[in-house]
């Protein structure tokens, strides 16, 4: 079916000049990247905190943060460059890696809002990677690992998304140290890697200000994006260490494991980073997208064990409520979506389901009202999602957690590139992370060099941190 | 490319900002110091500048063009100042700082000739420093990154970024260009004004 390509309408933010874009870069750069700093404006690059430079041309690099794999390479968790110009020599073929020492449970990172640097987390040890992506964005370089998460944040467990604040970066945790369950917190820090404060999820017993609106206030948490001009953050919730770090055959014939995965959305007051809201949402909402647009004050996730797109939406009266709004394929055959990508439009939602390989492009121009007007089968099973800004390009990876992938045959283990032109995805190229001894990949972000030109001879040295 | 939406600097909506002292601002690092020079050609230190007040500091040059950057912070500061005309005690308590990093062309004289379009009040500091090399470890300890802009001859590539430091030389909170907002840089000055306490816990903590 013919459906209209994401395209480059509406892409941020012409009210910026340069010299704003490139707090460390150089305008030479300006035809690939742009700084999203408006504060209507999240998501990839897709899904990327609106605070950060983004880039809205060519791509060079997708940084690939893999766990490592037993007895597959040096088996540990590394951080993969991938070269993804197809003006380089390189093209579709692995630049760079960098490993970090060993096994990590590696999952989620993102960059600080100078994007110099990306945080990277184990959600098994709770250490934290800091890797210079600056100084050569082809050869990112390990420059600091925090070992002391779980005792700085007092109890924190299993950091996970990695959301960047003007000079900080906010963490989201999965679960705790008293009893490895879904109860959890966000953390902050400088970006420097200084602690700063941990806020936990709301429960019945310490609601802290926030107004239970359902059944539930479990204080899980997974997920975390802002809305600045709403002064909104919306978090989502998932399950604890003892479940995510159990093997998915054993935890889905286990009814009282099964009973422990988040049913809540939590609308927070991001300046305070107080909560004020929390909404039913059951089947663990995963990935949270705020929409772009500056008259959409909405947020979508979707639920991994119910199968089904959620809007999170402000009415009116300023108040925050959640709806379920589209099936995401058939939930009785649990499709498990895992990873959404929204355009910057925010015309079309990618769906990425686990258990089917697929992913599956919904309309979304009535967010109320999601229609779904393609699919395609990617892989054995498949993960992540990014799209470039201007929707063109997609990349896949398979890996979900070390203990959930699929065994033997279907335990696939890949990068994807496709094309997009509006009607169908093209393969582009693909890396089997098995064959090159590299790992289960997991969450991508993208590079550009152009973002960390050198000062010319004889200027002003840039300072540094 | 159009820019859909409310125009630059629309910030928070209206009503959106939580009150002040109803939250806590976190005590993110001790503020740095470094030589710099007045308006008025004195030499003189960032923390003397800083004495004991809350601190508004802004780091900008004057010969930057985009209007959404170092005038916005900048236009954006003179509106909070005006807001705070309303609460003679607390303004007193509150110094602003706009700092060049541009010691080159932005002479005192230059940094005069830029303050008078914002503000008339002796207690908003328009400094500059010596030399690049007086002006490097203020900005490596601020974190501000800066580079040369061939886009515009003279310019520079920066992040914008204000800082909030409390009257114990914290930094209390970081601002950038989708951050800035009169609104809130307000209630932020006005809920350090209202927490000394927090002051004193943000000295004690060792950062």
């Amino acid at each position: 079916m013919a459906i209209t390509a994401p395209s480059a309408r509406g892409v941020v933010v012409s009210t910026f000049g340069f010299q704003n874009f490139f707090p460390i870069f150089y305008p030479w750069a300006a035809a690939a990247v742009f700084l999203a700093a408006s504060p209507w404006v999240s998501a990839d690059e897709t899904c990327q905190s609106p605070y950060m430079a983004k880039i809205v041309g060519q791509e060079d690099y997708v940084y690939v943060w893999t766990l490592g794999a037993e007895g597959l390479g040096d088996g540990q968790d590394k951080l993969v460059t991938v070269d993804a110009n197809p003006v380089s020599n390189g093209y579709g073929t692995v630049a760079h890696t960098v490993s970090v020492g060993g096994r990590n449970e590696a999952h989620h990172g993102g960059f600080t809002d100078d994007r110099a640097y990306f945080w990277a987390g184990g959600l098994d040890t709770g250490n934290i990677f800091i890797f210079d992506v600056h100084s050569d964005a082809g050869k990112p370089t390990l420059v600091k690992t925090l070992t002391d998460f779980v005792k700085k944040s007092g109890g924190v467990v299993g950091p996970h998304t990695f959301y960047a604040m003007p000079g900080r970066m906010l963490i989201t945790g999965l679960s705790n140290d008293r009893d490895r369950g879904g109860r959890t917190g966000m953390v902050e820090y400088t970006n420097e890697g200084t602690y700063l404060a941990t806020y936990w999820m709301p429960i019945d017993a310490e609601l802290a200000g926030a107004l239970k609106s359902g059944r539930h206030a479990d204080g899980y948490g997974y997920d975390v994006r802002a809305l600045p001009r709403r002064n909104v953050m919306v978090s989502s919730s998932f399950t604890g260490w003892n479940n995510y770090m159990m093997d998915f055959g054993k935890l889905v014939a286990d009814p009282e494991a099964m009973k422990r995965f988040g049913n809540t959305v939590v609308v927070w007051n991001l300046h305070a980073r107080k909560p004020r809201k929390v909404l039913d949402v059951p089947g663990a909402p995963l990935e949270v997208r705020c929409a772009w647009q500056p008259n959409h004050n909405y947020c979508f996730t979707t639920t991994a064990l119910t199968s089904k797109i959620w809007l999170i939406h402000e009415d009116t009266q300023g108040d925050w409520n959640a709806t379920a709004v589209a099936d995401i394929g058939d939930a009785a055959k649990v499709p498990l979506p895992v990873d959404i990508s929204l355009s910057s439009e925010d015309d079309w939602l990618w769906v990425d389901t686990f258990s089917d390989g697929s992913v599956r492009l919904f309309d979304i121009r009535d967010p109320f009202h999601p229609r779904q007007v393609y699919e395609k089968r990617i892989g054995a099973q498949l993960n992540m999602v990014s799209q470039s800004w201007d929707g063109k390009r997609l990349y896949f990876t398979s890996s979900l957690l070390a203990n959930w992938d699929k065994k033997g045959a279907d335990n696939e283990q890949f990068l994807k590139a496709y094309a997009w032109d509006g009607k169908v995805l093209t393969e582009r190229f693909a890396i089997d992370f098995t064959k090159e001894k590299l790992g289960r990949p997991h969450i991508m972000r993208f590079g550009a060099r152009s973002l960390y030109t050198k000062a010319p001879p004889g200027a002003v040295p840039i300072a540094g941190r | 490319m159009a820019a859909p939406g409310p125009a630059w600097g629309a910030g928070i909506a209206p009503g959106a900002a939580p009150a002040p002292g109803s939250y806590r601002l976190p005590c993110i690092e001790s503020a740095g110091d470094g030589s710099v020079v007045t308006s008025h050609g004195e030499a003189t230190t960032l923390h003397r500048l800083y004495a004991g007040r809350i601190v508004v500091l802004s780091l900008i040059y004057t010969h930057c063009v985009d209007a959404q950057g170092c005038p916005w912070a900048s236009f954006t500061l003179a509106q909070t100042a005006r807001r705070l005309e309303g609460d003679p005690r607390l303004a007193s308590r509150v110094r602003f700082v706009s700092l060049s990093f541009d010691p080159a062309r932005d002479t005192p004289e230059a940094m005069v000739r830029y303050g008078r379009s914002f503000s008339h009040d002796p207690a908003w500091a328009f400094v500059t420093t010596r030399s690049p090399e007086a002006l490097a470890p203020i900005l490596a300890d601020y974190g501000q990154r800066i580079g040369p802009d061939p886009g515009t001859a003279g310019g520079w590539s920066h992040l914008l970024r204000v800082f909030l430091i409390d009257e114990t030389r914290f930094v209390r909170n970081i601002y950038s260009s989708s951050f800035l907002d009169p609104v809130l840089l307000g209630n932020d000055i006005a809920t350090l004004g209202l927490d000394r306490n927090q002051d004193v816990a943000c000295a004690l903590s060792g950062k």
